[in-house]
C-alpha cells in the first residue's frame, strides 16, 4: 500500500537523483570551461574536479545501482509481487536510454573527429606556415634593405645639409629610399638635433642611447612597432660636436605584431594538433565517456525510482486483489495519488466494498435458506411418527368404545408404536442437537491406525467381512482423536450397511503429498449397490438418508468434522459395483518423518473433492 | 615575473596527489632535475629563492625548435605547523604560488623569448644565459600579509617548500585536455622543504 512514508521516500528519492545531475551538470560545465581555458595551467581546480567526476560520483552511482539491482534479483528469487515486472521495466528504461545515448556518442566523436580533420587539415596547416614564411620575408627584407640603406656610402652626402635644411635632407632620403617613414638626429650627448618624418615613431634620448649602432632593431612605441638602425656620420663643419648618430626607422603595418603573433599560435596549434591528433580524439571518447557514464547511470537510477512508483500501486493492487480472494474483505488500498491508477485503485476499493456486501447477503440469504430446509426436514421427519401414533392412538380408542375382547392386545400394540415412535423422534432431536452443537476440534498428535483398527475390528464381528489393509504403522495427524472416532464409525458403518451381510469393506490408509500439504489418507471401499446418480449431490446434506431409520446426520456431521480440521472428504460409487469414500487429514509436520515409512511417499495433484 | 601568482590555499597537495596516481599521469623519472631553495625574513617579506639545474639546453632547444612553447614553473609552498589537537597531522599549508617562464622561440626575432606569468617579456640568443635566466627565481619576495591575522607571521614557526617543474609542451587550449592522460616528459623535482633564515630587519 501506498502509506505517506513510502511517497515521502519517493520524493525524497527523485529530489536527490535531481540534486545529483544539477551538481553533475554544474561539473561538467566547470570541466569543460577548466579544459576550454587551458586545464595544464589550473591542474589543482582541474584535479579536483577530475577526481570527483571520474571517480567519487560514478563510483556513487555504482554503488546504488549495484544494492538495487542486488535487491531485485533477491526479490525476482523470492517471487515478490512485481519484480518481475520491474525487471522488465528496467531493461525497457535501460534500451531508450542506450538507443539515445549511443548513437549520440557516436556521432559526437565522429563528428569531432571528422572537424578536426576537415578544420584543421594539412593544407590549412600549410597555407598558414606559408603565410608565415612569407611575413617572415617581407620582415626580413624591411631589415636588410634599411640596414642596407645605413651603410650605403652616399647616406653622408645626403646628410650634409642637415643642419641647415633638414626638411630638405628629409625629402632627399625619401626620394632614395621611399620606404623610410622617420629620421632622426642626435648628437653625442644624444641631444636631438633634427627630425624628420612620422612623428608617431620618433625615439627618446634613453632609447637612442641604449640602441646597439650598426644591427636593425624592432621597437614598439605607443602601440606602433618600427624597425630602426642606428648609425654613427661625420657631422657637417657647421656643426659642433662633429659626430652624429643617426635613426631611420621604417614603420611595420599596422596590427603587424599583432598578426605574426597570432600566426605563430596558431602554427604552433597546428604543430601540436599534427602531432597528437590521434591521441585527442581518444582523448575526447574518454572525456566523453567521463560525462555520458554517468548521465546513463543517473538515467538507470531515475529508471529504478520511476519503476518504483509505477509498481507501488500495481504491487498493491496484485497483493489486496490476493486478500480478497483469501476472503478478506475488509482489504482496502490507500492512495494519494490522482491519476488513472487511482482510478484504478478507487474502482478496486468500491469493487471490494461491493463484494463484501454481496457477500453478508448471500451469507444471510443462505443461513435463512439452509434453516428453512432444516425446519422443513424436520417438520417432515418429526411429522412421519405423528401419523403412526396418531393411528394406534385411534386404534386404542376405538376398541376400547366397543369393548372389544382384543382390547389389551391392541392396547399394548398401539403403546409399543408410540413409543418406538417416541424413541426415533428423540434419537433424530439428539442428532440434531449433536450436529448443531458439534464443538471445535481440540487439535493434538494423534496416530490414526488405532483408531481405524479398533473401528474396523467392531464392525468384523457382524456378517459384513471388513478387511484392514495397506495401513502404515504410524500415521500421525494433527486432529481431535475422539472426533476421528466419530468421522470413522459413521464411514465404516454407512460402507457396512451399504455392503450388507454378504458384502464386504475394505479399508487401507496411506500418507499423500499434493499442492495443499501432505495428508493422512484413509479410504473406506465397500461393494454394495452405489450411490444413484441423483443423490450423489446431496449425500452430504442434512436429513438425506436412504436407510430406513436413519436420520441423514452422519455424512454431514463426518462432512463438518473433516472441515474443522481443514481436510477434505469425497466419494467414488458407480452403481453395482460399490463406493469408495476418501478422508484427508492433514498430518502431523513437525513427526511427518518419523512418521512416514518411506519418503517416497504418494505424490499427487488432485482435484477438487 | 617577480610577482605573487597567489592560489587558493586548500589541501590541494593530497588531492593533486590522488589525481596523478588515479588517473596514471605518473611523472617520468626525474633524470638530472634538481634544484636548491632558500628562504630568508627580510622587512615585510619572505624572500624565496630557487635555482635548479640539470636541464639539458639542447633538448629545450630541440623542442622550441619544433614550434612547441616550454614552461618552468616554480611551485612555492608557505606552511605552518597545525595547532593542537591537529598536531600529528604535519603542516597545513598557507598558500601555494605558482610562478612560471613560458618559453618559445620568436622567428621574426630570430631569438628565444620568455615571457613571465605576469606579462614581463626577455629575449635570449645565447643558450646558456637562456638557461640560467629560466632556472633561476631569484629573491621572490612574499608579504607577510598572505598570512591574514593571528600570531606575527615574522616570528612564528612557518617552513617553506619549493619543486620545479619543467613542462617541454604547453599544450594549446583544448589540447590541454591530453595533460589528463599523460605527462608529456614532465619533469619535476621533489619538494624541498626549507625553515626561513631570520635575515636583516627584524
Amino acid at each position: 500500500m501506498s502509506t505517506r512514508r513510502e511517497v515521502g521516500a519517493s520524493l525524497v528519492g527523485l529530489l536527490s537523483v535531481i540534486l545529483l545531475y544539477l551538481v553533475l551538470t554544474a561539473l561538467v560545465l566547470v570541466f569543460a570551461v577548466q579544459v576550454l581555458d587551458d586545464l595544464s595551467f589550473t591542474q589543482s581546480t582541474g584535479a579536483v574536479v577530475v577526481v570527483l567526476l571520474a571517480m567519487v560520483f560514478p563510483g556513487f552511482l555504482v554503488g546504488i545501482i549495484v544494492i538495487r539491482v542486488v535487491r531485485l534479483v533477491r526479490d525476482r528469487a523470492q517471487g515478490r509481487p512485481g519484480a518481475r515486472l520491474k525487471g522488465r521495466l528496467l531493461v525497457f528504461f535501460l534500451v531508450i536510454v542506450l538507443l539515445s545515448s549511443v548513437p549520440q556518442a557516436v556521432l559526437s566523436v565522429a563528428f569531432v573527429q571528422a572537424a578536426i580533420r576537415s578544420w584543421f587539415s594539412e593544407d590549412t596547416g600549410r597555407a598558414i606556415a606559408g603565410g608565415q614564411e612569407i611575413a617572415l620575408s617581407l620582415y626580413f627584407e624591411l631589415e636588410s634593405d634599411l640596414l642596407a640603406f645605413s651603410q650605403s656610402p652616399f647616406v653622408p652626402e645626403l646628410l650634409s645639409g642637415v643642419d641647415t635644411d633638414p626638411a630638405s635632407v628629409w625629402q632627399k632620403l625619401r626620394g632614395v629610399n621611399p620606404a623610410l617613414d622617420a629620421f632622426q638626429v642626435f648628437d653625442e650627448q644624444f641631444r636631438e638635433r633634427f627630425f624628420g618624418g612620422d612623428p608617431g615613431l620618433r625615439l627618446d634620448p634613453l632609447q637612442a642611447a641604449a640602441a646597439r649602432a650598426g644591427q636593425v632593431a624592432r621597437e614598439s612605441v605607443a602601440g606602433r612597432s618600427f624597425l630602426r638602425v642606428r648609425r654613427s656620420y661625420g657631422a657637417p663643419a657647421a656643426l659642433d660636436p662633429s659626430t652624429l648618430t643617426v635613426f631611420f626607422l621604417v614603420a611595420l603595418p599596422e596590427g603587424f605584431d599583432a598578426s605574426a603573433a597570432r600566426l605563430t599560435e596558431a602554427l604552433e596549434f597546428f604543430v601540436q594538433l599534427d602531432r597528437f591528433q590521434g591521441e585527442f580524439v581518444n582523448a575526447v571518447r574518454v572525456f566523453y565517456a567521463f560525462f555520458s557514464l554517468p548521465l546513463v547511470m543517473l538515467a538507470l537510477l531515475v529508471s529504478f525510482l520511476l519503476s518504483d512508483e509505477i509498481l507501488r500501486p500495481i504491487v498493491s493492487l496484485e497483493e489486496a486483489t490476493r486478500r480478497v480472494s483469501e476472503g478478506d474483505f475488509s482489504t482496502r488500498i490507500l492512495t494519494r495519488r490522482s491519476d488513472e491508477l487511482s482510478i484504478l485503485v478507487n474502482s478496486f476499493n468500491r469493487m471490494v466494498g461491493e463484494l463484501a456486501r454481496t457477500r453478508q447477503k448471500i451469507i444471510q440469504a443462505e443461513k435463512i435458506a439452509a434453516w428453512q430446509e432444516i425446519a422443513q426436514r424436520l417438520a417432515h421427519e418429526v411429522k412421519n411418527p405423528l401419523t403412526p401414533i396418531r393411528l394406534a392412538a385411534e386404534r386404542t380408542l376405538r376398541k376400547y368404545e366397543r369393548q372389544s375382547d382384543d382390547f389389551e392386545d391392541v392396547l399394548r400394540s398401539s403403546v409399543r408404536t408410540i413409543i418406538t415412535e417416541v424413541d426415533g423422534l428423540s434419537e433424530l432431536l439428539s442428532g440434531f442437537r449433536t450436529f448443531t452443537r458439534l464443538p471445535p476440534p481440540r487439535l493434538e498428535s494423534v496416530n490414526l491406525r488405532p483408531i481405524v483398527e479398533e473401528v474396523a475390528a467392531a464392525y468384523a464381528t457382524g456378517g459384513t467381512a471388513v478387511q484392514f489393509t495397506d495401513v502404515p504403522a504410524s500415521m500421525i495427524a494433527r486432529a481431535d482423536r475422539g472426533q476421528m472416532r466419530q468421522v470413522l464409525t459413521n464411514v465404516v458403518k454407512n460402507a457396512v450397511e451399504a455392503a450388507g451381510s454378504a458384502g464386504q469393506v475394505s479399508i487401507h490408509a496411506d500418507f499423500v503429498v499434493n499442492e495443499s500439504g501432505s495428508f493422512c489418507r484413509i479410504q473406506v471401499e465397500d461393494n454394495g449397490p452405489g450411490i444413484p446418480v441423483e443423490q450423489q449431490p446431496v449425500v452430504f446434506d442434512p436429513y438425506m438418508t436412504t436407510k430406513r431409520g436413519g436420520t441423514g446426520l452422519g455424512l454431514s456431521i463426518v462432512q463438518r468434522i473433516v472441515f474443522d480440521h481443514s481436510g477434505q472428504i469425497w466419494f467414488e460409487t458407480q452403481p453395482g459395483v460399490g463406493t469408495t469414500f476418501f478422508i484427508d487429514i492433514p498430518a502431523d509436520r513437525e513427526r511427518d518423518a518419523a512418521g512416514r515409512p518411506d519418503a517416497a511417499t504418494r505424490q499427487e495433484r488432485k482435484g477438487d473433492a | 615575473m617577480r610577482s605573487q601568482a597567489c592560489s587558493t590555499a586548500g589541501s590541494r597537495k593530497s588531492l593533486r596527489s590522488v589525481a596523478l596516481v588515479l588517473l596514471l599521469v605518473a611523472a617520468p623519472a626525474v633524470a638530472q632535475l634538481r634544484h636548491d631553495v632558500t628562504a630568508t625574513r627580510v622587512g615585510d617579506y619572505l624572500t624565496v629563492t630557487v635555482v635548479a639545474d640539470g636541464l639539458d639546453a639542447g633538448e629545450l632547444r630541440a623542442n622550441l625548435d619544433r614550434g612547441f612553447t616550454a614552461r618552468i614553473e616554480f611551485a612555492i609552498r608557505l606552511l605552518r605547523p597545525r595547532p593542537a589537537p591537529f598536531g600529528f597531522l604535519g603542516y597545513e599549508l598557507i598558500h601555494e604560488f605558482r610562478p612560471h617562464y613560458d618559453v618559445r622561440y620568436d622567428p621574426f626575432l630570430r631569438r628565444t623569448v620568455i615571457t613571465a606569468d605576469d606579462g614581463a617579456f626577455y629575449s635570449f640568443t645565447d643558450q646558456d644565459e637562456l638557461l640560467r635566466f629560466v632556472l633561476a627565481l631569484p629573491d621572490y619576495r612574499i608579504p607577510w600579509s598572505v598570512f591574514g591575522g593571528g600570531s606575527d607571521p615574522r616570528t612564528a614557526p612557518i617552513a617553506v617548500e619549493a619543486r620545479v617543474v619543467y613542462d617541454p609542451i604547453v599544450f594549446v587550449p583544448a589540447l590541454g585536455l591530453l595533460s589528463l592522460f599523460r605527462s608529456y616528459d614532465r619533469r619535476l623535482t621533489p619538494w624541498v622543504r626549507v625553515d626561513p633564515d631570520v635575515g636583516g630587519g627584524l
